[in-house]
């Protein structure tokens, strides 16, 4: 015989009673494995989605606002040799069925064939598109469409224009369109393209690309790139060689001998000033501005342009200005005379104010002399009408004001300006974000010239570059929340409730055998070698638990798999998980469980193994000894939390959830400390009366190590459920304080398009028909949009959308509170905070904290790295953490930085809405009528809010109701506790059988021996958890589940009388007298 | 002199006593090579406790036991594992065999402590025994098939398998009926003469105890030698 025969036939023989320790080992592996495959499966699951997103895309430009020539991808194709789809891709919306359904942020796509040999499954039948559209099949179910319905689809209209420059047209910013659907495409044929890194589905509509060009009255451009098989660097420098003018939107003409370079955006940007400026040794720099009136004494020439910078023989000082002989004779001017421009500026706030400034008519020049010229006049939109009077300009115009003979002008000269001002003044009246020039005439022929712009011009100096698209999708998806982490936590108490009970099962089994672990002992086998058999016995159990878990754990995460698309859908907002099982998880969940397992194996067979050997070997069982430290533990400890608690006021102390969060935990230790002496004592109090109740009792105390733990688990699982469970918030009550998430605004506004007008004047309201009263203001937000990165995007993101905004306007109302800053912060003011300026290059930005550590994984005082609309890097550094609020997901910085760096950003998208809180729904009506071609969407800010809390509320449930289950299997423990009790007790139930007492009466006494320590647990679990989270349920918007909690209390208080039942039944099944006879 | 206890106390703390409880107050004890004694006593006088001092299954309070001149209570752990395991043979008044062994394997288990002889050897010397007390032909069966007298003849069995010089037997006849025990008694004592084992048998029986060569009473924590039994 070997030692081996020893373990194998102990197996074998005792094999029902370790089938307990195996199914334990097994719920733990299980847990685990689930846990680590649910990660898995979200990976997966958003590498799949990414994947389908982008189809076979690898590298992709996109630009929100820029258009380039379509001629670009074939350019780019032909020397790489791979295909390049050149994409138009607009926002917009759609309505269906005459406004009752509409979806407000629709991806419009104007595509090509090569777009569609890019789709994930490009071998399906390629999508047809006949004189309607496609829509992709998440489009048809959110507005419930099908092939063959009609939709109106109103686009944003692309402009080369920025909306925010001087005179742009803003009355007309959206194009409708009435499609049919022709096809619903799914994900697999390119139905999910979108570049944003997101899970939630996109809703496309795609039309042909020279179609929506027709439409968008921009033919042969495009503003968007996709191709596969190439780097981002390749690509890249491929794109610099074959970048244009057009592509920068520049204009080329002759002009006398030399060109004249414009801009379709009317002024010419900066970087690409700095390029044509190195073109030519001194180039001609104009400024043509239209100006509301020139005014000399009593007379006026309304809306005429004026010119800085065009040479007219003789440099001009700042306060010159050169007149023509029409304007002249008009306001009667001579050399020498004053006359004063009115003009139009946008201010800080994009409003328009008129300025004037007054100079010295120093020249009077012909209409023949060549310095006047029609082609002076930019090509401003909406001034190309035949009369001045059908202007339709981007700025209020008087047209009583205009003559007849400014008409006459109009028709002669065209847009000839009327005056030439020297650059510096020309720069120092009218240059603003978008730049100083609206035209630049250099000495060379306009072939050579654009020879020489075309080399020196970098796409990069527009923002356009090459992103590896799939690289960082795959990246994103990767270091994407990890849900294998999140699970393993909110099941971990389920994971110590099945160690627990392995432990204990392995425990009593042990027990069982005590005497022969005593044999064992008094043959010579020495301590350790009879550890080593245990645990190998208990080793050969935990491999069986652990891979009897794989499986069970696979059915666990299919569960979890169904409750995360179904009632927990909101911690992953989407719908398309699915089961990925990888190997490591499997490895790591069954080594994991097998591993603890045998950890609380091991614990059990020390201290099994360590009992005296004598006693082993009798299998006798001592009393407890005294317990005078757990007392005092008990008493300090409870002392010390009433002393927390009467000391804090849960309301004013800013400390208060700390506080009496250690008042809780106090009170439990306290309380577990007091159970324990309250035990040992029990032994000493039933000794001196003798009856059947205090002999059960003496069993209870016989045992203090044993009970202690059955309270401690209840009462630690009741606490750590209750008290997470317990946080669960609301933001009903508080929403309309200053310092809560919402900054005490009543509504949350975003439209689609951006709104240009001031809403906090009559004429801002007018201008969009809002009916509200003057009481009812906006802070307004711009917005550049970005990667979502509030807690309902699962992807890791590393530039999240930025909002510019006033800080003074938050200042002022002392919105929203910080719980993190950084040093240069004012703590009194840190709004102001976003006004530093750092360095060119680097600003201050504020996020929500949750997104600072959880979205981005950073702290206070990192940096996030952009790349602005210049293509210069833009470092934002996170100077402060705000408390929950509503711009998770946001990243906030001061608009004047917003401005410099994202100059072409038009107008506000985003608005904090201030209303009386009885006014608020009605406000919210109204300006989701007044705005619902703007693609309006707006909600209580506490909706917002509310939205976000989903997520954790959802977590939190999750881990209520894992815990609850873990305490559920914890309370199988107690029919455990029971069976071994009993177990110990079989001649004293034998002896009560031979006296007269029946099963029944034996049971009962039973049950009534250990019902109080299973009471004592929840309680003691109930209060100390009640008194940790006092100050958040009694906080306003507070939402505790009282009702599940309950529940929770109810179940775990029927399922423990059930098992104690179950094994009380079965400890006094057989034939118990003969234990008797043994003794 | 095989085995010398010197002054031997032995003191309990119990639950319901402020003071100690002393059970064995300057016991001595000399045993030789091949000697049967016994000793007797009320209960609760401090037999079985003798017994496991003697064994090194329990520490006393004070004085010491020499075994062939060495300290037992300066052994460690191990070495004192291994010195029950090859000096000492036990026989309790409850057999504690282990129910899913064969009576082969039960016999065996003091074997697979250290291995010092062969398993065939082992086995050998296990069938050699159990032929001697009548159970070759009982080999294969389980404890749960076995009467309590073969039951305590094979635990005999198995304190003998490492041919210990001292065999501690702790009511060996107590859970028997007379004859068992008489006869269990006569295989004691054959056993000792034939091995040349000393054995210290602790016993309410008279019976079993006239049958040593030495009688003890316990009392007061003391040995008396030669007590009427």
């Amino acid at each position: 015989m070997k030692r081996i025969d020893l373990i194998t036939k102990s197996l074998t023989r005792f094999r029902r009673r370790h089938l307990n320790v195996v199914l334990g080992t097994a719920v733990a592996t299980a847990i685990l494995v689930g846990a680590l495959v649910i990660g898995d499966s979200v990976r997966g699951s958003l590498k799949r989605i990414a994947l389908s997103r982008l189809g076979k895309t690898q590298t992709a430009l996109h630009s929100s606002d820029r258009f380039f020539r379509a001629e670009l991808a074939k350019e780019i194709s032909n020397e790489l040799g791979v295909p390049v789809a050149s994409v138009q891709s607009l926002q917009g919306m759609a309505v269906f069925q005459g406004g009752d359904r509409r979806a407000n942020q629709i991806q419009v796509l104007g595509v090509g064939s090569r777009f569609w040999e890019l789709a994930p499954d490009n071998t399906s039948v390629p999508p047809t598109v006949g004189s309607g559209a496609i829509i992709n099949s998440h489009l048809a179910e959110k507005l419930g469409c099908s092939v063959g319905d009609e939709l109106l689809i109103r686009l944003d209209r692309p402009d080369a224009m920025p909306l925010d420059t001087p005179f742009a047209r803003a009355d007309d910013m959206t194009l409708t369109r009435r499609i049919t659907i022709d096809n619903v495409i799914d994900d697999r044929q390119f139905g999910r393209f979108t570049l944003r890194t997101t899970q939630v589905a996109p809703l496309n509509v795609y039309l042909p690309r020279e179609r929506l060009g027709e439409i968008t009255e921009m033919p042969g451009r495009v503003n968007t790139l996709l191709m596969s098989n190439v780097t981002a660097d390749s690509a890249q420098s491929v794109l610099e060689r074959h970048f244009t003018y057009e592509d920068a939107e520049l204009l080329l003409s002759g002009h006398n001998v030399g060109t004249r370079i414009e801009s379709r955006r009317v002024f010419i940007e900066s970087p690409l000033m700095q390029k044509i400026k190195q073109l030519a040794e001194s180039p001609d720099i104009l400024l043509t501005y239209l100006v509301n009136s020139l005014e000399h004494e009593s007379k006026s020439t309304p809306y005429s342009f004026v010119t800085a910078g065009t040479d007219v023989g003789q440099p001009l000082n700042p306060n010159e200005i050169a007149v023509n002989d029409w304007l002249a004779s008009d306001l009667n001017l001579r050399t020498g005379d004053s006359l004063t421009l009115h003009y139009y500026i946008l201010d800080t706030s994009q409003k328009l104010q008129e300025k004037q400034r007054t100079f010295a008519v120093t020249r009077i020049l012909p209409m023949s002399h060549p310095v006047w010229s029609p082609e002076m006049m930019p090509d401003f939109p909406g001034l190309d009408q035949e009369n001045c009077r059908d202007w339709e300009a981007g700025f209020p115009i008087d047209y009583d004001r205009i003559r007849d003979k400014d008409e006459a002008y109009w028709d002669i000269y065209r847009g000839t300006s009327k005056a030439i001002v020297s650059p510096e003044s020309g720069r120092e009246m009218w240059a603003n974000r978008f730049g100083s020039a609206t035209a630049v005439d250099i000495d060379l022929p306009p072939d050579r010239s654009e020879k020489v712009l075309n080399r020196r011009l970098n796409p990069r100096d527009t923002g356009l570059v090459f992103r590896p698209v799939r690289e960082q999708a795959l990246q994103s998806a990767q270091q994407s929340t990890d849900f294998s982490q999140l699970f393993i936590g909110l099941s971990f108490f389920i994971i110590v409730a099945a160690l627990i009970l392995t432990a204990m099962l392995y425990g009593l089994n042990a027990e069982r055998r005590r005497r022969e672990t005593g044999s064992l002992l008094a043959m010579g086998f020495t301590v350790s070698r009879v550890r080593r058999l245990l645990l190998q016995e208990g080793m050969v159990l935990a491999l069986v638990g652990g891979l009897l878990g794989i499986p069970l754990g696979l059915l666990y995460n299919a569960a979890l798999i169904f409750a995360v698309k179904t009632v927990w859908h909101e911690i992953v907002g989407t719908t398309s998980l699915q089961m990925v099982i990888t190997l490591p998880s499997l490895l790591i969940g069954f080594t994991a469980g097998v591993l603890t397992a045998i950890g609380s194996i091991v614990i059990v067979i020390r201290r099994h193994v360590k009992q005296q050997i004598v006693q082993l070997q009798q299998g006798i069982v001592t009393g407890p000894s005294k317990s005078r430290w757990s007392l005092i533990v008990g008493t300090v400890t409870v002392v010390g939390a009433l002393i927390l608690i009467l000391t804090t006021d849960p309301r004013q102390d800013r400390n208060a959830a700390v506080t009496f969060f250690l008042s809780g935990s106090f009170l439990l230790i306290g309380g577990l400390a007091w159970v324990h002496a309250g035990i040992s004592r029990l032994w000493r109090a039933t000794s001196k009366t003798a009856n059947l109740r205090n002999a059960g009792f003496r069993n209870i105390a016989r045992r203090p190590g044993r009970s202690l733990s059955l309270v401690g688990l209840l009462a630690m699982g009741v606490f750590l459920v209750f008290m997470v469970g317990a946080n669960r918030t609301s933001t009903q009550q508080d929403q309309y304080e200053r310092s809560s998430g919402t900054g005490g605004f009543a509504l949350f506004m975003q439209t689609r398009v951006p709104i240009l007008e001031n809403l906090n004047t009559r004429e801002g309201r007018n201008q969009y028909n809002l009916n509200v009263s003057d009481s009812i203001r906006f802070v307004p937000f711009r917005v550049k949009t970005g990667d979502n990165a509030s807690c309902l995007n699962l992807n890791q993101i590393s530039r999240p959308q930025i909002l510019g905004v006033q800080p003074a306007q938050l200042a002022e109302r002392d919105a929203f509170s910080f719980i993190s800053r950084t040093q240069a912060v004012p703590e009194n003011d840190p709004w102001t905070a976003l006004t530093q300026r750092f360095d060119g290059h680097t600003i201050p930005g504020i996020a929500d904290q949750t997104v600072i550590t959880w979205s981005l994984q950073m702290t206070v005082g990192d940096t996030l790295k952009y790349v602005d609309e210049k293509g210069e890097d833009l470092n934002i550094v996170l100077v402060a953490g705000l408390a929950n609020s509503v711009f998770q997901g946001n990243i906030l910085i001061s608009q004047e930085h917003f401005v410099r760096h994202f100059p072409s950003v038009s107008g506000y998208r985003l608005f904090l809405v201030d209303a009386p809180p009885s006014t608020a729904d009605t406000v919210l009506s109204e300006l989701g009528w007044a705005l619902q071609d703007y693609g309006v969407d707006i909600r209580q800010t506490s909706e917002r809010l509310m939205q976000f809390a989903r997520v954790p509320n959802t977590y939190l449930s999750i881990f209520m109701i894992l815990g609850g289950l873990g305490l559920l299997l914890g309370s199988i423990g107690f029919g455990l506790v029971v069976l071994r009790n009993l177990d110990e007790r079989r001649n004293e139930m034998g002896l009560l059988l031979t006296v007269g007492f029946d099963r029944k009466r034996l049971r009962l006494m039973l049950f009534a021996e250990h019902a109080p320590l299973m009471f004592t647990g929840i309680l003691l679990g109930a209060l100390a958890s009640l008194l940790a989270v006092w100050p958040a349920i009694t906080a306003p918007g507070a939402d505790t589940p009282v009702a599940t909690m309950l529940v929770i209390v109810l179940v775990l208080i029927l399922s423990g009388a059930g098992w104690t039942q179950v094994a009380i039944r079965n400890g006094l099944k057989g034939r118990i007298i003969e234990a008797l006879r043994s003794e | 002199m095989l085995l010398n206890a010197r002054n031997l106390v032995k003191s309990f703390i119990t639950p319901a006593q402020a003071e100690p409880l002393t059970v064995l107050n300057g016991l001595n004890l000399k045993v030789d090579t091949g000697a049967a004694l016994a000793v007797v006593g009320p209960s609760g006088s401090g037999k079985s406790t003798l017994l496991n001092l003697i064994g090194g299954l329990d520490q006393p309070t004070d004085g010491q036991i020499l075994y062939e001149g060495e300290n037992i209570a300066e052994f460690s752990e191990p070495e004192r594992a291994r010195w029950r395991n090859e000096k000492i043979g036990f026989v309790f008044q409850d057999h504690h065999l282990l129910p899913q062994l064969t009576v082969l394997e039960n016999v065996l288990i003091p074997t697979l402590a250290f291995q010092k002889t062969s398993p065939q050897s082992a086995e050998k010397r296990a069938q050699h025994l159990l032929e001697t007390v009548g159970l070759d032909d009982r080999l294969p069966y389980h404890p749960a098939q076995l009467s309590g007298g073969e039951k305590q003849r094979v635990a005999l069995v198995r304190a003998l398998i490492n041919q210990p010089l001292l065999l501690l037997a702790d009511e060996p006849t107590g859970s028997l009926d007379q004859d068992t025990a008489g006869s269990l008694a006569d295989l004691l004592v054959n056993l000792n003469e034939q091995e040349n084992t000393a054995l210290i048998t602790v016993t309410h029986s008279l019976e079993l105890a006239r049958r040593m060569r030495t009688v003890y009473r316990l009392r007061a924590g003391r040995l008396v030698e030669g007590a009427s039994v």
